[in-house]
């Protein structure tokens, strides 16, 4: 019943005039920078911080979480109408989703990812209002150990993302964690691969690779066809919403990708990429439909896209409950709550439970402001495939730089958006999916730096990694993964015996 | 349907409007280039940039947004152009542990558009550890001193030590035992702690951070460290809330916060060790203006509005007003008393 008491005042406060604009121009810009590719939630909240002074603390407060949780929504727009990803974590989307606008089904695929956002980021936020003093003590017994046995697994599971061969697979995703090793190395402040070029010096983000490797390469890829007449303007306007058959699809992709992008908000690192790579995996293993995948099967999109909203509300509470940032987006709110002299920590959800549950009730509030926005906005955005590529995709390319630009301001992320749309486009035309580059992009840092810190505190000591509850029970999980993997093998080859036999 | 799009639409035209409506507090800066009407040639000196500033000034954040200097610089931002005559934006230009956007900096056109809100490290450690492209010395002109950020020796609130005496016997006793999270090598923090475990005479085992101090933090809370070196203003959350606790200061004085937390000078360990802020800019800065940096800073330090706000965030009790030559002699004293260290340690960038 405290729990309900304390979350009506919350909701007393956010129903003022001013909270209510605040909370909808919030969602509102987190919307517009997920639309637009390169432009996410880091650079919004940086823009908007200068502006944020001027405004009392509740309503700053709730307008900056609205940019954050809204961004996670908008991304996929671009994903699937154009297979241009509109934030890092929409370019799993992007797979199927293109795929089913192909078909014409684009607006299915933007209905879903809405809805699937919607009942995604509700129920993150139950879970962050019920679970954010205990969760966020559950974070802080993750040490390097732990980290590592993650890293560990998510390789095992993430390496062949998408199929294919296995040893390619493999090749792009160490070349993903070669590229991570660029720049100054977290253990020893040295200089790796920089070849005394100082903005190497900085290591390669992970934004322009995701932009250049799937953005980009799709803009060069339609710039070489020749234009055909769009085969998507004969889509009727009831077509734009799923049929009863896609959404009936939908729902256990969505539950399962609340299920898991919620924990994974939990742990250091890019959440929201990890996230929908997970519940990518995971629907393609689970789905009766294994040979849709790839094609623009619905499962594709509706896991995903709620695992990156689940992960935003998750990656919500080490910042709340801890005071401690766990990735980009939210480094900058915090700053935003330092601002305006709130600093979450320990302290926090007890001593400002006002401030507290007034987030909270904005969040649930944003979360349906997000859905009322979004839904109708699927028509508006789906025509915009009517429009010529000629035009359309200029505009992508300007939007997309001026994105990758401002969240450094750096030219130099320009050079590598080029770079890496150019081996995007080329491994587009030899048939490689890039995905695995990012999955050893992401979890190669993990890895190295989960490694060298777990034996650096071990004394070197190896068979330590394996002696923590939860970093050995991520190991027998790998172990229980490889058992799985090779038996189906052997299984597959003695059918595949007999039947020859 | 089409009622649904007009009504998005007018709801998006409504927060589009309410936007500057909720921001209406901002004050904006006043032009002052009025004043160059008493531009007579009395003083060639400094009569000769008189106009400056006439356009928009860039403050160059080194560090990603979010952070300590990132966090100053916008509260310096908002209030200086009262004093300045134009609009200050901050822009962030991380990388390289800051040598990246120090080093645009003092490359730029020195003209007052482009200035560096300056962190000691970059002028101190990093050139010698990261070979950074530019003269620490040479190239930059350092204008105002603004902040000086403490540094100390943090451990678990439920750790068993309670003063810096049973770290110290405690490492004593065990040798090279105590984990300790002392950030990237030939960052200030490592420097720090280099500085405190030599003096103390101490082995520990060293575990470096490099993904800035919440990653140590996180680690001291959860006991996967012992201790750390770490900026009191960075954890006053986790200390208020009693996660944390301080041993002791690398400062030359208590602090106004925490009255109770001896400096490590007071233990018997003379280190001292801080993160000086301030505004610097390319060598060949004009003084006059320099000058008129100098003063536009000096004061919105003494403004009231700028008061409010670093009240708010933490840093008013570290507020420290330097000229630019004291920086200057600071950050050289720093320097020379780091450098020796870092080649001792192997972290000197052979060239």
């Amino acid at each position: 019943m405290d729990i309900l008491n304390q979350l009506g005042t919350g909701f007393m406060s956010a129903l003022t005039i001013q909270n209510l604009i605040a909370c909808f121009a919030g969602v509102f810009v987190g919307t517009v920078v997920g639309v637009l590719p390169g432009i996410g939630p880091v650079g919004a909240t940086a823009l908007l911080l200068p502006f944020s002074f001027g405004l009392d603390t509740s309503t700053s407060l709730i307008l900056l979480s609205g940019i954050f949780y809204g961004s996670m929504y908008g991304g996929s727009t671009t994903s699937i109408l154009l297979n241009v990803p509109g934030e890092s974590a929409s370019m799993v989307t992007a797979i199927d989703g293109h795929e089913m606008a192909k078909k014409g089904r684009a607006g299915a695929a933007l209905a879903v990812s809405a809805i699937g956002s919607f009942i995604a980021g509700t129920v993150g936020v139950v879970l962050l209002m019920i679970f954010a003093p205990p969760l966020g003590n559950f974070a802080l017994s993750f040490g390097p150990q732990e980290y590592l046995s993650i890293a560990v697994l998510g390789m095992l599971l993430l390496s062949n993302l998408t199929g294919g061969s296995f040893l390619v697979s493999l090749g792009m995703f160490i070349l993903g964690m070669i590229i991570t090793t660029i720049g100054i190395d977290p253990i020893s402040g040295i200089n790796r691969l920089s070849f005394d070029i100082l903005d190497l010096s900085k290591g390669i983000e992970m934004l322009p690779v995701i932009m250049g490797l799937f953005g980009m390469a799709e803009v060069f890829s339609v710039a070489v066809e020749p234009y055909k007449v769009g085969e998507l303007i004969k889509v009727k306007f009831r077509d734009l919403y799923p049929t009863k058959k896609e959404l009936k699809r939908s729902v256990a992709p969505i539950l399962r990708g609340t299920a898991i992008g919620f924990p994974i908000g939990l742990i250091p690192g890019p959440a929201a990429v990890v996230s929908s790579l997970v519940s990518y995996k995971m629907e393609k293993n689970f789905s009766k439909h294994k040979e849709e995948f790839g094609h623009g099967a619905i499962e594709g999109v509706a896991g995903p896209e709620s695992a990156n909203n689940a992960a935003a509300s998750g990656t919500m509470i080490p910042l709340l409950a801890l005071g401690i940032p766990f990735a980009p987006a939210t480094a900058v709110l915090l700053s935003g709550f330092m601002l305006q002299g709130v600093a979450p920590g320990p302290t926090f959800i007890s001593g400002h439970a006002d401030l507290f549950w007034l987030i909270v009730a904005s969040m649930y509030i944003g979360n349906v402001m997000l859905l009322i926005l979004n839904l109708p906005l699927v028509g508006v955005f789906a025509s915009l495939t009517k429009v010529r590529p000629e035009i359309l995709m200029p505009i992508v390319v300007a939007v997309m730089m001026i994105g990758t630009y401002s969240v450094n301001n750096s030219t130099f992320d320009l050079l590598i958006l080029m770079i890496f749309g150019v081996i995007g486009y080329i491994l587009k035309i030899v048939n490689i999916s890039p995905a695995p580059i990012i999955v050893g992009f992401v979890l190669g840092n993990v890895f190295e730096k989960g490694l060298r810190q777990s034996l650096l505190v071990a004394g070197g000591d190896f068979a330590s990694l394996f002696m923590r509850p939860i970093a050995g029970s991520m190991y027998l999980v790998c172990l229980a993964v490889l058992i799985w993997v090779i038996v189906g093998q052997v299984k597959k080859k003695y059918k595949v015996s007999i039947s020859e036999d | 349907m089409l009622s649904i799009k007009k009504a998005v639409c007018g709801l998006l035209a409504v927060a589009l409007m309410a936007t500057p409506l909720l921001g209406g507090c901002q004050s904006q800066p006043k032009s002052q280039s009025g004043g160059g009407a008493n531009s007579t040639a009395a003083d060639s000196k400094t009569t000769e940039n008189s106009d400056y500033p006439k356009k928009t000034i860039t403050l160059i954040n080194q560090f990603a947004a979010g952070g300590s200097s990132d966090v100053l610089g916008r509260a310096l931002a908002s209030v200086v152009n009262k004093y300045i005559g134009a609009t200050v934006m901050v822009e962030n230009r991380p990388g390289g542990s800051g040598t990246i956007g120090t080093d645009y900096v003092l490359k730029s056109k020195p003209d007052g558009y482009t200035l560096l809100i300056t962190s000691s490290g970059n002028f101190t450690t990093t050139p010698i550890v990261q070979g950074a492209p530019y003269d620490p010395v040479k190239d930059v002109k350092h204008i105002i001193g603004i902040e000086s950020l403490p540094m100390a020796i943090v451990v678990n609130a439920d750790s068993q030590w309670k003063t810096l005496e049973d770290l110290v016997n405690y490492c004593k006793e065990n040798p090279g035992k105590l984990k300790a999270g002392a950030g990237v090598p030939g960052g200030t923090n490592h420097m720090a702690w280099q500085r405190f475990t030599k003096t103390a005479g101490i082995k520990t085992n060293e575990i470096p951070f490099g993904g800035g101090t919440s990653e140590a933090t996180t680690s001291l809370l959860g006991n996967h460290i012992d201790a750390s070196v770490l900026h009191p203003t960075e954890i006053s959350e986790q200390l208020k809330g009693g996660k944390l606790r301080m041993l002791a200061i690398f400062s030359d004085e208590k602090l106004v916060d925490y009255p109770d937390v001896p400096t490590a000078k007071e233990c018997g360990y003379d280190v001292v060790v801080q993160v000086n802020k301030g505004i610097s800019g390319p060598a060949g800065l004009p003084d006059d203006i320099v000058q008129k940096i100098h003063d536009a800073f000096k004061q919105t330090m003494e403004d009231p509005e700028f008061i409010k706000i670093v009240q708010k965030t933490g840093d008013y009790n570290y507020l420290k007003y330097e000229t630019g030559d004291e920086l200057k002699t600071d950050l050289d004293k720093m320097r020379d008393d780091f450098s020796p260290l870092l080649k001792e340690l192997g972290l000197e960038k052979k060239k």
